[in-house]
């Protein structure tokens, strides 16, 4: 199976298109593979869905571009991932600046225990946006310029006319669907380059469904969106660019239109036809 | 038929078990109150609460509680801050820092903590802690307010470190890993998004310990110093309300005024735990909604 993968051609055209490049990626939790050999190239600005049964590694994968992984004790990564060209497993990356450039949204949405426009601006803070000694004359302007910075990534995430009015209010008190955009925009606040969704979607109903759906098509003028999924239709919905992961290995990718019309291999057809998963 | 006949009677016994320790509790404080609130036939309420002076045993007497009350303040306010920094960055290691075999070792060390017997402190405080006090701050005596605070603190620490580290463990990763997500470190992830989290838990643990040094007897009877004045300093010798009735009982008339005086000092006491209770509750019920 490793052969298939490495011969397959990448769906991406130019390599100046590329924004991370996954290369050789082994993954164990102990002694545990879960990830094997996967070769990977995401293209910027636009959507790359991973989809694949459940237990196929799909979260892994996405948690590693960001180095997620990198909380839990007994996870070992071996191979590169390269953002815009260098590796972030590499010795002189600096994690913390890995993960402002690649920002996440989970599968549960997961607001602070804080207001609204706190949710949005904590990023802001923890990343200096208001300097520490700003407090007295440059105060105002600061605090100015963070309030148009949450406001614009409300903005981004489409919740800024629903939550205008109540900027203080705890984020618990919003619905499902506008905790999830508000996690959005608390992501977008930071303005990362790419940002990864791990299954958005699957706590929400279908009309917060579609609401976040047509956010992440806007999104991919400005970000690169990588997004794992449970659901093909959304994956056929949204994304410019699908894999299709089984048991750790990518089995299949190329452009969505060719892997849910004219798949090459016969477990991807299989699997997207629902035929198992 | 004979089955559910002794399942019925089983029933009925623990129920009545259960209800035994309400009538207990209603018992003490119906008694409570019958013998104490005859004092303020002969002093006012104004006049019990806010009298400078406590002299039982003078004719007249004069049944003043404020130093008292403040006395308690002092020894309770002076033990919470030492507990509260300690018993909270306790906390905090345990839950967030230490590693698993630590942790496994550090917790049952400090709930071991709680389970020394008060005399014991008290022992402690007059043999080793108020020598020492005496010494390094070049007092008259060793038995005061500050020593008192000391021991307080140190037996305040396990309700605060355990209730905390409960109240910090429960907070969900998913706070803490859209924290990372967004670029914070370790620290910052505890300082602004793990502990604003446990807030609710972790002032339950400080007001559970402020009962705990309020109710406590033995060792402030012991190092306190027994002095019935209103303090001016952490270095006075002082009295609290629980010492003036563990020291006081036992030498008074049954019925006297004195007596219902200790009762009614009792009563003050109960009422200032019970509220206590009552907030801590009401915090555990509001951290638990925020966190659903």
């Amino acid at each position: 199976m490793v052969d298939k993968v490495t011969s397959h051609q990448s769906p991406v055209t130019s390599k100046k298109d590329v924004r991370i490049s996954i290369r050789n990626l082994n993954i164990w939790y102990a002694n545990t593979q879960v990830i094997k050999n996967v070769r990977l190239d995401i293209e910027k600005n636009r959507v790359t869905a991973i989809i694949g049964p459940s237990g196929c590694g799909k979260s892994t994968l996405i948690r590693t571009i960001n180095r997620m992984n990198d909380i839990i004790p007994d996870a070992k990564v071996k191979g590169e991932i390269l953002l815009d060209g260098k590796n972030i497993y590499g010795d002189d990356i600096d994690v913390v600046e890995v993960r402002k450039r690649v920002g996440m949204v989970f599968q549960k949405s997961n607001p602070f225990p804080k207001s609204i426009f706190e949710n949005v601006a904590y990023g802001l803070k923890i990343n200096g946006f208001i300097s520490a000694g700003g407090r007295s004359a440059s105060g105002g302007k600061k605090k100015g310029q963070l309030m148009e910075r949450v406001e614009q990534s409300l903005k981004d995430a489409a919740l800024w006319k629903e939550v205008k009015d109540r900027l203080g209010d705890s984020a618990f008190d919003l619905s499902g669907g506008q905790q999830q955009r508000l996690c959005i925009a608390r992501a977008l606040a930071i303005e990362p380059e790419v940002v990864l969704f791990d299954e958005p979607c699957s706590a929400l109903d279908p009309t917060a469904t579609a609401k976040i759906e047509e956010l992440i098509q806007k999104l991919k003028k400005k970000y690169t969106i990588i997004i794992v999924t449970h659901n093909m239709q959304q994956a056929a919905r949204i994304s410019d660019f699908c894999a299709f992961l089984m048991l750790g290995e990518l089995i299949e990718f190329d452009k969505t239109d060719k892997i849910f019309t004219a798949p090459s291999e016969k477990v991807t057809e299989d699997y997207i036809t629902g035929r198992f998963g | 038929m004979k089955r559910a006949q002794k399942e019925n009677l089983i029933k009925r016994l623990f129920c009545l078990f259960s209800l035994l320790s309400i009538v207990f509790l209603l018992g003490i404080v119906i008694v409570l109150f019958k013998e104490g609130l005859p004092i303020f036939r002969t002093t006012s309420l104004g006049n019990f609460l806010f009298g400078k002076f406590w002299y039982p045993t003078y004719e007249p007497p004069d049944f003043g509680i404020l130093p008292l009350l403040l006395g308690s303040l002092w020894v309770a306010v002076g033990a919470l801050i030492i507990a509260v920094p300690l018993g909270v960055a306790g906390a905090i290691y345990i839950s967030e820092v230490a590693q698993s075999k630590i942790k496994e070792f550090i917790k049952p060390v400090i709930e071991l903590l709680a389970g020394i017997p008060s005399v014991v402190y008290g022992f402690f405080g007059m043999v080793i802690v108020a020598p020492l006090v005496q010494e390094v701050f070049k007092l008259p005596v060793g038995l005061n307010a500050f020593t008192a605070s000391v021991l307080l603190g140190i037996m305040a620490i396990p309700t605060i470190t355990s209730i905390s580290e409960d109240a910090i463990s429960s907070v969900p990763n998913s706070f803490k890993e859209a924290s990372f997500a967004l670029g914070a470190n370790r620290w910052e992830t505890t300082v602004k998004v793990t502990v604003p989290a446990a807030a609710g838990g972790i002032s339950t643990a400080i007001i559970l310990g402020m009962g705990r040094a309020i109710g406590e007897t033995m060792t402030v009877l012991m190092v306190a110093g027994g002095a019935a004045v209103i303090p001016h300093s952490f270095f006075q010798p002082v009295r609290t309300m629980t010492a003036t009735i563990a020291a006081e009982m036992g030498e008074t008339v049954v019925g006297s005024t004195h007596f219902q005086a200790l009762f009614a000092i009792a009563i003050i006491l109960f009422i200032m735990t019970l509220t206590f209770n009552i907030i801590a509750d009401l915090l555990t019920q509001k951290f638990r909604r925020r966190l659903r």
